[in-house]
């Protein structure tokens, strides 16, 4: 018998999102997308575990994070791959100013531990509550809470090193800010 | 003596007050306002890698972060996310999840 279609498809919905995560936790589309092909396999290896009903993207996730944990603990004597193979891989955008903020995002986001990415990312774009993320982690609510705002106070710390100016200059922010600083 | 981490009220009360005094100072100097820092000051914009890496910098900057900068964060971190998000499944993984199907398919009913 195949998969329900419904779990197929739920499945497949998580692909994007499950690669986005990847790639933040990584900061290397091969590894990520490696990552995602071992999360699938695991996840139909064990579909039978899970519930229909259930958050299927959450359980997709919880595999995932788990994958790379294992991973990170065996590869954590190498260094960390900056070298901008994600750059290389992105595909071209609109702006380019959105280009060199996503580099240096991308860069900032590697510096932070392991704990404290997880966390940002999962509440701050995968659109998780602060319960799914601390069930994906297994770890309390508040230790999620004080996580990402470890991460986001230490990501804006980094990212203020380079020229905070050529962060997003976006006019509006820049007119609030200025406003707000002389006050 | 500045790893003591100071409370949140005193951080916050030490922003106000650096935001009202430095901001003024290196106004002149400064070309443009700070995005994500109200006023970097003394701060070596070329800190070293290893600097970076350090937990226990003196917490000057921080403290209660501004909101703007917050905003600007999140939604950056939403913009990079959904840059890998929007372009979809790769091929790659329709094709693993249809053989996964069929191998479970050969697997479970012969």
């Amino acid at each position: 018998m195949t998969l329900a279609p419904s779990v197929r498809e739920a499945m497949l919905a998580a692909v994007p999102s499950l690669r986005a995560f990847a790639i933040s936790l990584s900061g290397n589309v091969d590894r990520a997308d490696d990552l995602v092909q071992e999360t699938l396999l695991r996840a139909m290896a064990n579909i039978n575990s899970f519930q229909p009903g259930t958050n299927m993207s959450a359980w997709l996730f919880t595999i995932l994070r788990n994958l790379f944990r294992s991973e990170y603990r065996k590869r954590r004597r190498e260094v960390e791959d900056t070298d901008g193979s994600y750059a290389e891989s992105l595909k071209s955008h609109p702006e380019q100013q959105s280009r060199v903020e996503f580099e240096e995002f991308r860069e900032a986001l590697a510096k932070l531990p392991p704990d404290q990415r997880e966390a940002l990312i999962l509440v701050g774009a995968s659109g998780f509550s602060y319960e799914e993320a601390a069930a994906i982690c297994e770890c309390a609510v508040g230790t999620i809470k004080s996580r990402v705002n470890r991460a986001r106070t230490r990501l804006a710390d980094l990212l203020a090193i380079d020229s905070a100016d050529d962060f997003g200059p976006d006019q509006p922010t820049r007119a609030i800010l200025s406003a707000g600083g002389r006050g | 003596m500045k790893e003591k981490k100071p409370s949140e009220a005193e951080l916050a009360g030490e922003e106000q007050a650096r935001m009202g005094s430095e901001e003024n100072q290196n106004g002149a100097r400064r070309s443009g306002p700070s995005l994500l820092r109200p006023a970097p000051v003394d701060q070596n914009p070329l800190r070293s890698e290893a600097t970076m890496h350090m937990e226990a910098q003196p917490r000057r900057s921080r403290g209660r972060l501004n909101r703007e900068v917050m905003n600007r964060l999140g939604k950056t971190l939403e913009a990079y996310y959904d840059d890998v998000r929007k372009e979809g499944v790769p091929d790659r993984f329709k094709l693993l999840l249809e053989q996964l199907e069929e191998r479970k398919d050969k697997g479970s009913s012969g």
